[in-house]
C-alpha cells in the first residue's frame, strides 16, 4: 500500500515537472527590453526623489532641519525630480507615448 | 513508513539535483522549456522534502524504535507532545527541518514569481534556493539520515533528554531555524542580482519582507532561547547560558546592520556593496550557527569530524563565502555608487557607526565562542573565554550603540541642521542628566550600570519626542486633529515607528539586563522542615515536601512560604525530577515574578532525612528582557505590515 501510494504520488509529480520539456522548443528571452528596463530605472529614481522630498517636509515639520537647509533641499530635489520626469517622458515618447504608469 | 520516508529524502534530492541541472541547461541553451521544468521540479521538491517530514513525525508518534533517530530521542514514556517536538531535538531532524523549511520557502517563491520566468534574475535566484537545498539533502541522503534503521529493535527507546521537555522545545528551535532558514532568500536574490549585474534596489526591495520577517523569527528565537534557560538550565548568565545560543546571536547582530544599511540603499542608492557583503556574511553565520546548535563540536574539537558533518559544513560556508566575494570583486565597479553623502551630520552617518559597532560586536562574540576550538586546535588544551571576556568587550560596545540609537531619531535624513540638533538635543539629554542625578543619590553609583540607565532614559526620551514631534509634524501637514493624526503616523509611517518601537524595546531590554545582572542577590543554604533562609526583603520558610509520579517522571517537591518585609506574599514549590530513562535527576526552578524582581528557588538536593538544600537567587527587572523582546518583535512585524490601497499624495510617499 505505502509503495503504491508512493509510486502514484512519484509518477505525478515526475510527469508534472517533466511535461514542458515535451514541449516545442520556446526561446528563453534573456535579454530585456532595454527601454522598458530604463523607464523601469527612471521611474525608481522618480520614486526615490519624491520620498526624499516628502522626508525633507516631514524632517522640516518635526524641527530636524532649519529654513535654511529646508529650502535647500526642497529646491534641489524639485530640480532632481522635474529633470528625471523629462527623462520619463522623452523615453515614453520613443516607446511610442504610451499611457502614464507612475501613480 | 521508513521506506516511504526513505524514498521522499531521495527524490528530494533527486529534484533538486534535477531543477539545477534543468535550470542551467535552460541557461544554456536559451531553452525556455527547461527553465519552466527546472521551475516546476523546485515543487517537486517541497512536495518529497513534506512527505520526509510527516514520515519521520509519525515514526516518532508511533514510537518506531527501529529508527536510529526516534530511538535516540524518544520513549514510549514521553508525553505526545513531546514526541512530536523530539523532531526537531537532534541533528538529523534539525537539517531535515532545515530542507523541509527551505522547500516550502522556496516553492513561495517560485509561485510570487511565476509570471517573472523571463526576467534575468529569476533562473538564477531558483538556483541558488536549489543549490542550497541540494546541499542539505545530500548530507540527509549520505552522512545524517533520519531514517537509517538500528540492526536490531529495542524495547524503548533513550527518550529525549529532560531538559529538552519543556514547552521552549516547541517554539525556541523553529523559530530560530525559520530565521536563520528565511535568509537564504535575500541571499538568493543578492547572488541573482550580482550574476545578472541588475544591482539597482530592485532585489532589496522584493526581499525586504523576507528580511525583516527572518530578523523577527531570529529574534523570538534568540528571546525563547533565553527565557528556556532561565527557567530550565539553572540560569548561567549572560553569555554562559549556553554557546550555541551565541551562534545564533552572531547572524542577528549581522542581519540587524544589514537591515539598518539596506535602508539607506533603497533611499540614497548607496552602500551597495557592503550590502552585498553583509547579506552574504549573514547567510554564512545562519549555515555556522546551524552546524555549530547540534554539533556537539563546541564541547570538544574532536566532534568536529566525529559528527560527519563539519567537513561538509566548511566546504559549503567557504563556497558561499568566497563565491560571494569573488562576485562583488566581479560587481565592485558597477556597485560603487555614484552618489555620496549630503552630510556626515545625517542619519545615513549615524546607520554607518552603528554597522561598525555591530559588527565589531558580532566578531568579538564570534570570537569568545570559538575561542576553545581554537585553543584547542593550537595548544592542545581547550581554553574557554566565559562571562568576563563578553562583558568586557561588547559592555562598551553596546553602551555607545546605545548612545546612537538615540541619537539617531535626533537627526534628519540627508542633512541635519547643526542648530535644530543642538535643540532637539537638549531635553533628551537634560532628563538624562537628572535621571542620571537621581539614580546617584538613590544609591546607583556604579559606573555601567549607571550609565546603562541614564542612556536608556535618553534614548527613551528621544523616542517619545519623536512620537510626539511625529504627531505634530502629521497635523500640520495634512491639518487632521492630534488624536487621530496618532493612529495614523503609526499607521502610514510604520516602517519607522515600528523601527521605534524595535529600538524602545532594546532599552527595555538593557534595562532588564543591567538591572539583573548588577543588583542581583544570591544565597544558598539547608533547610529542615519548619527553618528559614533569607535574602534581601524576603524570607522563605520550609512547610511542607512530598513526592508523586506525573507521566514520565517522579516528582519531589518542596512547599515554601514566601514573606516579603515580613508579609505574606504566597509559596513556591521548587522540585527534582527523576525522569524514566534519565540517568540524573534535574531541578525544576520555582519563580515569583514581579515587575520589579524575581525570586528564583532551585532545590539542587534532597537529604535523607528531607531536609533540602536551596539555591535562592532575586533577580531584578528581569522580567523587562522578555518584555523588551516582545515590543521588539512586535515593532519588526509592525514594521513590514503590508500596504492597502494608497490615497493621498502625502499618505502615498509615506
Amino acid at each position: 500500500m505505502e509503495w503504491a501510494v508512493f509510486v502514484i504520488i512519484a509518477s505525478a509529480a515526475l510527469v508534472y515537472a517533466f511535461m514542458p520539456l515535451m514541449r516545442e522548443r520556446q526561446v528563453w528571452q534573456e535579454v530585456p527590453d532595454s527601454r522598458n528596463e530604463r523607464v523601469k530605472s527612471l521611474e525608481q529614481e522618480k520614486a526615490s526623489f519624491l520620498k526624499a522630498l516628502k522626508d525633507i517636509e516631514f524632517e522640516f515639520a518635526s524641527n530636524k532641519i532649519n529654513n535654511d537647509d529646508y529650502e535647500k533641499l526642497r529646491n534641489h530635489y524639485r530640480l532632481k525630480v522635474a529633470e528625471v520626469m523629462k527623462q520619463l517622458g522623452q523615453e515614453k515618447e520613443k516607446q511610442g507615448g504610451g499611457e502614464s504608469t507612475d501613480g | 513508513m521508513v521506506n516511504f520516508g526513505n524514498l521522499s529524502l531521495v527524490f528530494a534530492f533527486i529534484f533538486s539535483l534535477a531543477s539545477m541541472a534543468l535550470l542551467l541547461t535552460g541557461l544554456m541553451k536559451n531553452d525556455r522549456r527547461f527553465l519552466e521544468s527546472g521551475r516546476r521540479s523546485l515543487y517537486g521538491l517541497a512536495l518529497f522534502a513534506t512527505l520526509a517530514s510527516i514520515a519521520l513525525g509519525y515514526l516518532f508518534v508511533t514510537d518506531n524504535f527501529q529508527v536510529e533517530y526516534v530511538a535516540s530521542y524518544s520513549d514510549r514514556a514521553l508525553p505526545m507532545f513531546y514526541k512530536v517536538t523530539a523532531f526537531w531535538a537532534g541533528q538529523k531532524g534539525s537539517l531535515l527541518f532545515w530542507a523541509w523549511v527551505l522547500s516550502i520557502f522556496t516553492a513561495i517563491v517560485v509561485r510570487n514569481t511565476r509570471t517573472e520566468l523571463n526576467s534575468r534574475n529569476t533562473p538564477y535566484i531558483y538556483l541558488v534556493l536549489a543549490t542550497t537545498l541540494s546541499f542539505f539533502l545530500l548530507l540527509l541522503t549520505s552522512v545524517s539520515n533520519p531514517f537509517e534503521l538500528l540492526g536490531f529493535v529495542p524495547r524503548d527507546g533513550q527518550g529525549l533528554n529532560p531538559m529538552l521537555q519543556n514547552p521552549g522545545m516547541i517554539f525556541h528551535p523553529p523559530t530560530l531555524f525559520l530565521g536563520y532558514i528565511g535568509f537564504t532568500v535575500p541571499f538568493a536574490y543578492a547572488i541573482s542580482a550580482m550574476v545578472v549585474g541588475r544591482l539597482d534596489e530592485t532585489w532589496l526591495r522584493k526581499t525586504r519582507r523576507w528580511n525583516v520577517l527572518s530578523w523577527v523569527f531570529l529574534t523570538i528565537g534568540i528571546i525563547l532561547g533565553g527565557q528556556w534557560a532561565y527557567v530550565e538550565l539553572g540560569w548561567g548568565g549572560y553569555w554562559a547560558w549556553d554557546p550555541v545560543e551565541n551562534a545564533s546571536f552572531i547572524p542577528w547582530l549581522i542581519a540587524t546592520a544589514f537591515i539598518h544599511t539596506a535602508i539607506i540603499q533603497e533611499r540614497r542608492n548607496i552602500m551597495k556593496v557592503w550590502n552585498m557583503v553583509l547579506i552574504v556574511l549573514t547567510f554564512v553565520f545562519c549555515l555556522f550557527g546551524t552546524y555549530l546548535v547540534r554539533s556537539g563540536v563546541l564541547q570538544s574539537v574532536h566532534d568536529f569530524g566525529a559528527t560527519g558533518l563539519g567537513g561538509y559544513f566548511l566546504v559549503f560556508m567557504t563556497v558561499v563565502l568566497f563565491g560571494g566575494i569573488y562576485l562583488i570583486a566581479e560587481s565592485y565597479n558597477d556597485l560603487r555608487s555614484k552618489h555620496t553623502l549630503e552630510s556626515y551630520l545625517s542619519r545615513e552617518s549615524t546607520f554607518l557607526f552603528n554597522n561598525v559597532l555591530f559588527l565589531a560586536i558580532a566578531f568579538s562574540t564570534l570570537f569568545g565562542t570559538i575561542f576553545p576550538l581554537i585553543s584547542e586546535a593550537v595548544t592542545g588544551n581547550k581554553l574557554t573565554v566565559s562571562q568576563p571576556f563578553f562583558n568586557q568587550v561588547n559592555t562598551p560596545l553596546f553602551l555607545i550603540l546605545l548612545l546612537l540609537t538615540g541619537i539617531c531619531p535626533l537627526i534628519g535624513w540627508r542633512k541635519a541642521s547643526a542648530d535644530n540638533l543642538k535643540k532637539n538635543f537638549l531635553v533628551p539629554a537634560l532628563a538624562s542628566l537628572a535621571g542620571a542625578v537621581l539614580l546617584f543619590m538613590g544609591g546607583v553609583r556604579e559606573f555601567y550600570p549607571l550609565t546603562a540607565f541614564s542612556l536608556s532614559i535618553f534614548v527613551a526620551v528621544t523616542i517619545f519626542n519623536e512620537f510626539r514631534g511625529g504627531t505634530i509634524a502629521r497635523s500640520k501637514l495634512t491639518g487632521e486633529p492630534v488624536f487621530t493624526a496618532f493612529p495614523r503616523l503609526l499607521y502610514k509611517m510604520r516602517r519607522r515607528y515600528g523601527g521605534y518601537i524595535v529600538h524602545l524595546g532594546l532599552v527595555v531590554i538593557v534595562i532588564g539586563i543591567t538591572g539583573s545582572s548588577a543588583y542581583k542577590l544570591e544565597t544558598q543554604g539547608t533547610l529542615y522542615k519548619g527553618e528559614s533562609i533569607r535574602i534581601g526583603s524576603y524570607e522563605l520558610r520550609y512547610d511542607d515536601f512530598r513526592g508523586y509520579r506525573d507521566r514520565n517522571r517522579d516528582i519531589y517537591a518542596a512547599t515554601l512560604s514566601v514573606f516579603k518585609d515580613g508579609k505574606p506574599a504566597g509559596t513556591i514549590s521548587p522540585e527534582r525530577r527523576y525522569y524514566v530513562n534519565a540517568e540524573k535527576p534535574t531541578t525544576e526552578v520555582s519563580l515569583r515574578t514581579t515587575l520589579i524582581e524575581d525570586l528564583y528557588v532551585t532545590m539542587p538536593e534532597i537529604g535523607p532525612n528531607r531536609e533540602i538544600t536551596l539555591k535562592v537567587t532575586v533577580n531584578p527587572l528581569l522580567i523587562w528582557i522578555w518584555i523588551g523582546g516582545t515590543m521588539m518583535v512586535i515593532g519588526g512585524i509592525m514594521a513590514i505590515l503590508p500596504n492597502r490601497k494608497k490615497k493621498g499624495a502625502y499618505d502615498e510617499i509615506h
